[in-house]
């Protein structure tokens, strides 16, 4: 028998206006009283449907900015929808972020109470968890002193603690393990695996992929408030993978303007421009780490004047990757009075990271510099897997029973160069 | 739109409500060091002053009887009224981080801060209870009707409350707006003078105030049966206005401020 579902969303959609003299005057509000007021809007969700079976765990990710909280927000019933209609079923944890209402001011006990109330419990039930909720944020010896005096640490524990004692059948949770040492964080995990256990309902946004991978039932993927789709946990990881790796070169093509072109008035050769692109030619930003790419410089030459070209890769930390040019590999170029040049690079083994190229034009030696640009293209390496470095290296794993001495043993080495 | 319990917000949020007041008067007198003695002392230092000025400089005190009793209680209903309205009017302003983040009935924040003042304003009472025993004005059975008089200005002072806090988000003008006005309706009212003082012309402009009427109606019930109350001297049908002016404030000051909630946590 199908269940009613615990969220039902149909058609959710948001507007915010922005105003742009924002008038919180009367002066301003008289003056303009026969103008309409002057705001742009803002849709920050576009036609949302959902439908969360009770018991889901139901993450949300999508990038700043895509509506995630927004969404947390109309469900939690702060924000009103501008469009269509939202329905949850049973109690609803009425928060989205911890340790709301805390007063600095205030003792650790006053606090508990006072957020107790807030999350809507009522005193007695605060009164009955009180110890429980002290120690399992571990602070028994701070309960009299004023929030003020805690780290953030404790804030976050005090705040979680309190914050699991609300008996809702739904439950809102928005980026909270983003603070806290990695033994609070294992608790947190622990008080997730139970509320599942328990089958409650439980939306959760995160930027953590670990975490949504971990406990989501299904995943939505948000991308400027409009709605991807619901996924399968991996799937959505990789649907949001892709949607940064398209984010990213949207960003960078704009950043540059289409295509790096310059200009330099003298007679000497001069770089046009330099571009990375992928099989099918066109400029690209983001390359996966293995696939094969080809730096292009277009020049100008129209005095003809012989020269060299160099190309050098960085990553953004300055690190200095790999660099090579026409002296070292004995390259002709003729002298023409434009032309293209390609640096062909099959199997790029540069691992995730940002980077970027330097080209220069030279004479008949390094020293004498013709055209140089410094910050030529900047492009991003994305992988898919969890390696780590600089590089990729190619590699195989052998592992061998009993003892084969490939390699002389170290330790029974005799100390040759023992100092005394 | 999302199910939510509807009909008595406040028995279900009661517990909040009470959290939140008390929370609001704990930090009131946060970091002094009389602490809750400036409620008392509030009161009694602008009393002293006022009591200076008028009953030595201006005699009017020559003319009313039990003077310091009656300028005591007009202060501390006065007090009240403005303590609760000025604190009411910022109080969804400063709570903005708890509207943008959670959900609960917005009306929640002005109650809660309103039950604050009633506090501040039951310690004020009792000094006064001690000075009508300690004076020989003593207690009659008329008293009993300064209870709903409290009930009138609680209604009074939360109307207005709604009315500005929701208002406020808004108009931020509204602090100025209204600090003047309370000046304007102090000295428009009959506190620091009795309403027999007034121009025989004017008497009945003056007692269509509601503050007039619960001040004076207070004094009558407590210190001098012979007040003048507003309902001596306004003609027949405006007589009422005093009374049904709280209740009328209050329900469209609930009714504008439901109307706007939906939306603070946007427009914070």
């Amino acid at each position: 028998m199908a269940r009613e579902p615990a969220i039902f969303a149909e058609r959710l959609g948001k507007v915010f206006r922005v105003p742009l003299d924002r008038r919180s005057s009367l002066k301003q509000h008289a003056v303009n009283l026969f103008r309409s007021g002057r705001y742009t809007t803002f849709e920050a969700l576009k036609d949302i449907n959902l439908s969360i079976q009770p018991g889901e765990f139901f993450g949300v990710i999508g990038q700043n900015g895509s509506g995630k909280s927004t969404l947390l927000k109309i469900l939690a019933g702060i924000y009103t929808p501008s469009r269509g209609r939202v329905h949850v079923n049973g109690r609803l944890s009425p928060f989205i972020e911890l340790g709301v209402g805390f007063n600095p001011e205030l003792t650790a006990r006053d606090n508990v109470y006072l957020n107790g109330a807030i999350l809507g419990l009522t005193r007695n039930e605060v009164v009955a968890q009180f110890d429980d909720i002290i120690a399992f944020a571990e602070l028994e010896q701070f309960v009299e002193q004023k929030l003020k005096n805690f780290s953030s640490g404790m804030l976050v524990r005090l705040a979680f603690s309190v914050a699991i004692r609300a008996h809702a059948d739904v439950l809102l949770i928005d980026e909270v393990l983003a603070v806290g040492d990695a033994n609070f964080q294992q608790k947190c995990y622990d008080v997730f695996r139970r509320l599942k256990a328990e089958q409650r309902t439980i939306v959760f946004v995160s930027h953590d992929l670990a975490s949504i991978k971990e406990f989501s039932d299904r995943v939505l993927v948000l991308d400027r408030g409009l709605q991807l789709g619901i996924f399968s946990p991996a799937n959505a990881i990789a649907r949001y993978s892709e949607l940064n790796e398209q984010r990213a070169n949207e960003r960078l093509t704009r950043e540059a303007g289409g295509a790096g072109l310059r200009r330099t008035a003298s007679g000497r050769p001069s770089i046009r421009s330099v571009n990375m692109v992928a099989a099918d030619g066109g400029p690209v930003h983001v390359i996966q780490r293995g696939e094969s790419t080809c730096i292009v410089m277009a020049i100008d030459n129209r005095q003809r004047v012989p020269f060299n070209a160099g190309v050098a890769v960085y990553r953004n930390d300055g690190l200095y990757c790999f660099g090579t040019n026409t002296f070292v590999e004995s390259v002709g170029i003729p002298t023409e009075p434009e032309l293209e040049i390609k640096v062909e690079i099959p199997h790029l083994p540069l691992q995730r990271g940002t980077y970027y190229l330097v080209a220069g034009l030279y004479g008949d030696s390094p020293r004498t510099v013709f055209d140089l640009d410094e910050h030529a293209f900047d492009f991003h390496v994305a992988q898919r897997d969890d390696y780590e470095g600089v590089l990729f290296i190619d590699h195989r794993w052998h592992v061998d029973a009993g003892v084969k001495k490939t390699v002389p043993d170290r330790k029974r080495k005799p100390a040759s160069g023992a100092k005394a | 739109m999302i199910a939510r319990v509807r009909g008595l917000p406040l028995l279900r949020y009661r517990d909040l409500v009470r959290e939140l007041a008390i929370t609001d008067f704990k930090l009131k007198y946060q970091g002094s060091a009389l602490g809750y003695l400036w409620s008392f002392a509030r009161p009694l230092l602008l009393f002293a002053v006022l009591y200076f000025v008028f009953n030595r400089f201006f005699r009017i005190g020559a003319s009313v009887p039990h003077y310091a009793l009656f300028l005591l209680l007009g202060i501390v209903l006065w007090s009240f009224f403005t303590d609760s309205t000025l604190v009411a009017m910022t109080s969804i302003v400063e709570r903005r981080d708890l509207i943008r983040k959670v959900y609960f009935p917005r009306i929640v924040i002005v109650i809660a801060g309103s039950l604050s003042a009633l506090i501040t304003l039951g310690l004020n009472l009792i000094v006064i209870f001690a000075f009508i025993v300690a004076t020989g004005v003593g207690f009659s059975s008329r008293a009993l009707l300064f209870v709903p008089l409290i009930l009138e200005l609680y209604v009074l002072s939360l109307g207005c409350s709604l009315l500005l806090a929701a208002l406020f988000v808004k108009f931020r003008d509204f602090r100025y707006i209204w600090e003047v006005g309370l000046q304007l309706l102090f000295y428009a009212s009959p506190v620091i003078y009795p309403l027999s003082l007034v121009p025989r012309s004017l008497t009945w402009l003056f007692a269509l105030s509601p503050i007039a009427q619960i001040v004076e109606d207070a004094r009558k019930v407590l210190i001098v049966p012979d007040t003048l109350s507003t309902a001596d001297v306004d003609p027949w049908p405006l007589l009422a206005l005093p009374y049904l002016v709280p209740v009328v404030l209050l329900i469209a000051g609930y009714l504008y401020f439901e109307s706007a909630a939906a939306r603070f946590a946007e427009d914070l």
